[in-house]
């Protein structure tokens, strides 16, 4: 991406220009120019105590947030009597009350927990919701005071929109790189011959994981050989077969409803069906799992299905061909790449999740070497959940890590392979 | 302009509903065989409806209801045992937007007789060359039959569609505003290419461009309102229209 710097000099130029233009200089802009720089300071603060996992202290951040809801209540006053900008005067309450608000309510978050383990995150969780919180609040705040200062032209929105928005794509890739680099540096290490080519022994300290690995692949390919057929042959169903009409709608309720369905409560049902029939095996764990990806792979290839234009369909109609060969030929070929984008991070969503199958398909140890339909399995998720509770009264930490670290590339490689695939037989319309 | 006139088709006091909306009103028309049919009309006055009724294509659309008949070679096309299969492969439609198939050139046309069980690649061979050389589209594109068909410019895409349409061996072609969404160039081509279709095709064409309805058709439809307010030669429709109506809408008085 090409980032052009005269898009976000030239609208900080022209603020500064405004700043020192003599016309300018009353009593409320002092106020606003004030607020600006207790803004700036926010943000300022807000990024320093985050990245130095450093907190300023109950009292600073009160005095911060109530100073700003002072100079704001003056400017909603100043703006209500001289000004005629009524329409941004509730806006401006509004952010006033959350600053008071926040200014008594974020010292006092999170509450402290006396249980030993729980108190490390606790106070990460402080320093760093009230570094968010200066952040956005400072962000707020530069923006309202900015407003009144400098007489926006819609270029310099322009260059500023563009500016947020640049902005925006750096605070999403940023969580994902921290979450990434994170298991990266502490799991690598863990990562060995061995610890790929043994089973877990002595409560995952020593040995390796490769049943859990067998085990999450096995249940990876089932949910695939259920769940992609079943799924896509709905979706060309609820598309182009049975358009309109209640009882379709009823069916579509039922998949969101479905997708919303809590991943453990998709454990309960199982352990209450399933399990009688099947016993605690990897059949039941690949039924559960599929029921949990069906809908996500059938809204999926229902969005892939209806972005085939209209038009391509009336042309097969008129050649003469039939609903179904119109479907095979000529709507499934172009929506192909994203029905198997979305089937492929459905079996993505399958292979890291651990409620489902927790009570219903795994064992942590002392799966069957050739993995059997009926009988139990290890799977990489639950693995990573048992050695995480053991942390503390075994030496698994390591091993927890690189657990992460295996089941994080086997989700990655599988998304990888969906976006490969998805450029390798993309469609232009 | 041959004097023999066999009737082709024949439309029959059709009605037609979407949902509770009537689109056409009690429509009679012959349509001649190697004659080119234009119908015109103000836009939103039913001559899509009217044309996409030949080959029964408002079947796909929900909610809608056709009453009346439209005869072809004395059959039928909308009692109960025709094969709405059949009654397309005999008649080919051109649409407004030129849309080929997310495929190759060779694909494109090959499709039709693919569909319809052709599997000889020779003969497939044999059939695209022929329909492309017929839509005058062989020339620019010999050299990328199986470059995708996206790639062509407007008008050879709808060439392309025009050469799609004949590979099936239709009796009839439909042409749906078939030069809206092309220029002046790729709008003559298309009408030089209908003209010498006739030699073998029944064309109906419908236009939003009078002129072009007079260099074309041997026929003109004028609608109005889901109304066939009149029908004969093009020369008389242009030069002497009987009906009020038509007169202002040819001297463009309104629509």
């Amino acid at each position: 991406m090409k980032l052009n710097l005269e898009l976000i000099k030239k609208p900080f130029q022209s603020f500064f220009e405004s700043l020192f233009d003599k016309d300018n200089y009353n009593i409320k802009n002092l106020i606003v120019f004030i607020s600006l720089i207790i803004s700036l300071f926010m943000v300022v603060l807000g990024f320093f105590s985050a990245f130095y996992n450093f907190y300023i202290g109950d009292l600073n951040l009160r005095i911060i947030f109530i100073i700003l809801g002072i100079l704001m209540f003056f400017q909603i006053i100043y703006s209500y009597l001289k000004l005629n900008i009524r329409k941004k005067l509730f806006t401006m309450i509004i952010f006033t009350i959350i600053v008071i608000f926040l200014a008594y309510f974020l010292p006092a978050f999170p509450p402290k927990y006396d249980l030993r383990q729980f108190e490390m995150s606790a106070s990460i969780l402080k320093f760093l919701i009230s570094s968010i919180f200066l952040v956005i609040i400072g962000i707020f705040g530069v923006s309202f005071s900015i407003k009144p200062l400098y007489n926006f032209s819609s270029k310099s929105k322009q260059y500023s929109a563009y500016f947020v928005l640049i902005i925006s794509i750096i605070l999403i890739l940023v969580p994902l790189m921290l979450i990434i680099g994170n298991i990266l540096f502490n799991g690598a290490g863990g990562i060995t011959p061995d610890f790929l080519t043994q089973d877990v022994s002595r409560h995952g300290q020593e040995g390796g994981i490769s049943k859990p690995i067998i085990g999450t692949l096995c249940l990876i390919g089932g949910v695939a050989i259920i769940s992609l057929p079943l799924g896509i042959g709905a979706a060309v169903f609820l598309t182009e077969y049975a358009k309109g009409g209640i009882v379709v709608r009823i069916i579509r309720i039922t998949v969101d409803i479905l997708q919303g369905v809590p991943s453990i409560v998709h454990g309960l049902f199982a352990l209450a069906f399933f399990v009688p029939l099947f016993g605690i095996s990897l059949l039941s764990g690949i039924l559960v799992l599929s029921f949990l990806t069906l809908p996500i792979i059938i809204r999926a290839s229902e969005e892939a299905i209806l972005a085939v234009p209209n038009s391509i369909r009336e042309g097969s109609y008129a050649l003469g061909a039939t609903k179904w060969q119109t479907i095979r030929r000529v709507v499934i070929p172009p929506a192909f790449p994203g029905i198997i984008t979305g089937g492929i991070l459905g079996l993505g969503r399958a292979a890291g999740e651990t409620a489902p199958i927790m009570f219903v398909a795994v064992v942590f140890i002392g799966a069957p070497d050739i993995p059997s339909l009926f009988l139990p399995i290890q799977a990489l998720p639950y693995h990573l959940l048992a050695l995480i509770y053991y942390i503390g009264a075994y030496e698994v930490e390591q091993n927890a890590w690189a657990t992460a670290f295996i089941l994080l590339g086997i989700v990655l490689s599988i998304n990888a392979i969906s976006i490969i695939i998805r450029e390798k037989f993309r469609v232009e319309f | 302009m041959s004097r023999k006139k066999t009737l082709k088709m024949d439309v029959k006091n059709l009605n037609l509903w979407y949902d509770k909306n009537q689109a056409l009103i009690d429509v009679s028309m012959p349509i001649y065989k190697n004659k080119a049919t234009a119908i015109i009309g103000p836009s939103g006055c039913g001559k899509s409806t009217l044309i996409r009724c030949l080959n029964r294509m408002n079947d796909i659309i929900d909610k809608c209801r056709v009453e009346g008949s439209v005869l072809m070679d004395d059959i039928d096309i909308y009692r109960k045992k025709t094969d709405v299969v059949e009654v397309r492969k005999k008649v080919g439609m051109v649409f407004q937007k030129p849309n080929p198939f997310p495929k190759s050139n060779w694909e494109n046309i090959a499709y039709g007789c693919r569909i319809a069980g052709i599997r000889n690649k020779k003969k497939l061979d044999d059939i695209v060359k022929k329909s492309l050389k017929e839509a005058f589209l062989w020339e620019e594109v010999k050299d990328r039959l199986n470059d995708s068909a996206m790639g062509l410019s407007g008008g050879q895409q709808q060439r392309l569609c025009i050469a799609r349409a004949l590979a099936i061996n239709p009796e009839i072609i439909l042409m749906d505003e078939p030069c809206s969404a092309l220029d002046p160039i790729a709008t003559a081509k298309i009408e030089d290419l209908i003209r010498i279709l006739l030699k073998d095709y029944t064309v109906v064409i419908v236009t939003h461009n009078m002129q072009q309805a007079a260099r074309v058709s041997d026929y003109t439809a004028y609608m109005y309102l889901g109304k066939l307010i009149e029908f004969g030669e093009t020369k008389q429709i242009f030069e002497n229209p009987k009906e009020e109506s038509t007169e202002n809408y040819i001297t463009g008085r309104f629509g």
